[in-house]
């Protein structure tokens, strides 16, 4: 009932949006997450969105967040919005189940930091949303590879979400939350970000503390922010990054402290430098090359874009490589204990009884090369303010369709193998809709702890289109 | 356990008939050990490279059997074969790459001291 008072409009708003309209009094905290909880409970199930609805929880974290404005306290941008995270960061009294049955029925008795943050930020947490199994580390080759089942796009219910974020790529696209906090290792938030039409964004390597988060792999696993615009990627970044004890790899770098910033806020320069891999736009599915091609167009507008071709060092190879020695070693004894084949998906059975036999030397050489892999991006990236590309070759496969039958079909350069080993910032945003009226998505890739810069032009893109603004019909 | 697959524990003599990768070689010990590239049955270097696969699948197979092989089917170890030569055929992309000695991994130890004198 309060779901249809607030309106449907209302709750695919951004953060920016939602946060005015509470000031403003056109709703409390308490009305807006009621709504989102009922969207939650009725249509989460609906898209395999949903792992737990933190109801209670919620309750109380909004009416605090509505006595606090009320008695003038306001904590910042987040304050009273309601927000879920992908159901590999650990909840204090709820399951943790990292998406899979042998872990279905684990606890934690500490919120991530993340979480934590948030928090103290005002922000209310709703629910924890679906992920792949293991963050899709044990090589998943098709969309059924999850405890709570394929992740369902709500553009088309025939396709996939996306992985292993899969649960807040489609509950920010259908207007189930504010916002939401996914994890990518290789590709884990840009993808579902793209094929479900929102802004996704990977923060550099160590931005964002991973305490409390499942490690899949400690020296390439990431935090991020999944919303409906570039902006809403920023005011979430810029509460959840920062130095934390309890993550080694965490690192002290002021978000702020960067020449793409004016005020606080990203600013893109004004005639910014942009490059472009050489071959994009020749062997991607054609719906996403036309958009490709048209945002381009956009972006020459205001922008000075050159061609590079990067030097020839194996990224997928060493991506890969230390995925899979990583994996191996964080679930050896899910492998001995042959509890791995209570996994879902078939080969996720299977598969990393192989990742247990990555030689040692392979590894520590991947994490030579992974040295010169990121200079060589630096070094193509600093005389630019980002890459841009699409962010798939495709839009999302059908649910039934696996991945080498409907991924291999199409290919072209592409940053995200380089990208993830040299632990570098991207961002997605929709760009257009392609084959089965599904989104497609346009990445900025920047350098090391240059979020800003890409953010920036993210933004820009944005306030010169409205793909981001339009919203499936659920 | 999978589905589909087959989940009776494999002999060490069936495991080399039907995946017909490896042969077995008794030690004087009565311990068998499975040939690695070479012995009978098995490919030689010369023929796993000509079928452009890395060496050292099957020995690097062999220890998956000797450790989880009562957990798998011949059908499974078929697919854990396959991804083993991808291990090593990214390994072997790695190598590609010219490293110096004082080339160092991209992580770093660092010592620990506790707080107190």
């Amino acid at each position: 009932m309060i779901a249809t008072q607030i309106g449907r409009d209302v709750l695919y708003g951004t953060v920016a949006d939602l946060g005015r309209g509470l000031r403003e009094g056109a709703f409390t905290s308490a009305e807006l997450t009621e709504a989102y909880l009922e969207r939650l409970e009725d249509l989460g199930p609906r898209l395999n969105a949903v792992a737990t609805v933190t109801r209670e929880r919620a309750a109380h974290a909004a009416r605090r967040a509505d006595e606090e404005l009320a008695a003038g306290s306001d904590r910042g941008l987040l304050h009273g919005i309601p927000y879920a995270v992908k159901d590999l960061i650990a909840v204090r009294g709820h399951p943790t189940t990292w998406g899979a049955r042998p872990y279905e029925g684990q606890t934690f008795d500490e919120d991530a930091t993340v979480v934590q943050r948030l928090d103290a930020a005002g922000a209310v947490l709703t629910a924890k949303l679906a992920s792949v199994e293991l963050a899709g580390g044990m090589g998943y080759e098709q969309a059924n590879a999850s405890l709570t089942g394929p992740g369902l796009n709500p553009w088309n219910t025939g396709a996939w979400s996306g992985g292993s974020s899969s649960g807040p790529g489609s509950a920010v696209a259908a207007g189930l939350i504010g916002f939401a906090i996914g994890s990518e290792t290789w590709g884990s938030i840009v993808t579902p970000s793209s094929f479900c039409g929102v802004s996704g964004l990977r923060p550099t390597y160590g931005r964002v503390s991973r305490a409390g988060a499942m490690a899949l792999s400690w020296t390439m696993d990431k935090l991020g922010p999944m919303c409906r615009s570039a902006e809403d990627c920023w005011l979430v970044l810029s509460v959840i990054a920062g130095k934390d004890d309890r993550d080694p790899a965490s690192a002290d770098h002021d978000l702020t402290d960067s020449r793409y910033v004016e005020d606080g806020r990203p600013k893109s320069p004004r005639r910014p430098r942009l490059v472009v891999l050489k071959g994009t736009g020749e062997k991607e599915q054609p719906g996403v090359r036309e958009n490709f091609a048209r945002a381009l167009e956009l972006l020459a507008d205001f922008s000075e874009i050159e061609e590079v071709e990067l030097p020839d060092l194996p990224y997928g190879p060493v991506a890969g490589t230390i995925i899979r020695a990583e994996a191996a070693a964080a679930f050896e004894e899910l492998v001995e204990s042959g509890r791995v084949a209570e996994l879902t998906a078939p080969e996720d059975r299977i598969k990393p009884y192989g990742g247990q036999m990555v030689l040692a030397k392979d590894y520590i050489n991947a994490q030579r090369v992974r040295v010169k892999i990121q200079r060589a991006l630096d070094e193509v990236l600093r005389d630019f303010d980002a890459m841009v590309g699409p962010t798939r070759s495709t839009v999302a496969n059908p649910i039934e369709a696996r991945f080498s039958e409907y991924f291999g079909e199409f290919g072209g350069p592409s940053i995200g193998g380089g990208a993830n080993a040299a632990g570098i910032p991207g961002i997605t945003v929709p760009n257009g809709f392609g084959e089965r009226g599904l989104p497609t998505g346009l990445q900025f890739t920047a350098r090391s702890w240059d979020e800003a810069a890409a953010i920036g032009l993210a933004m820009e893109y944005q306030r010169r289109t409205d793909w981001h603004l339009r919203h499936p019909e659920m | 356990m999978h589905e589909s697959t087959t989940t009776r524990p494999l002999s060490r003599r069936e495991f080399a008939k039907r995946a017909g990768t490896v042969a077995l070689v008794p030690l004087a010990a009565g311990v068998p050990v499975l040939a690695i590239p070479g012995a009978r049955g098995g490919p030689t270097p010369q023929e796993a490279q000509e079928a452009d696969e890395p060496p050292g699948a099957d020995a690097l197979l062999e220890y998956v059997r000797t450790l989880y092989g009562e957990q798998l089917s011949v059908d499974d170890l078929a697919k854990i074969r396959e991804g083993i030569v991808g291990n090593l055929r990214a390994g072997a992309r790695i190598r590609e790459v010219a490293l110096a000695n004082s080339d160092e991994p991209g992580l770093v130890f660092r010592a620990y001291r506790g707080e107190g004198p």
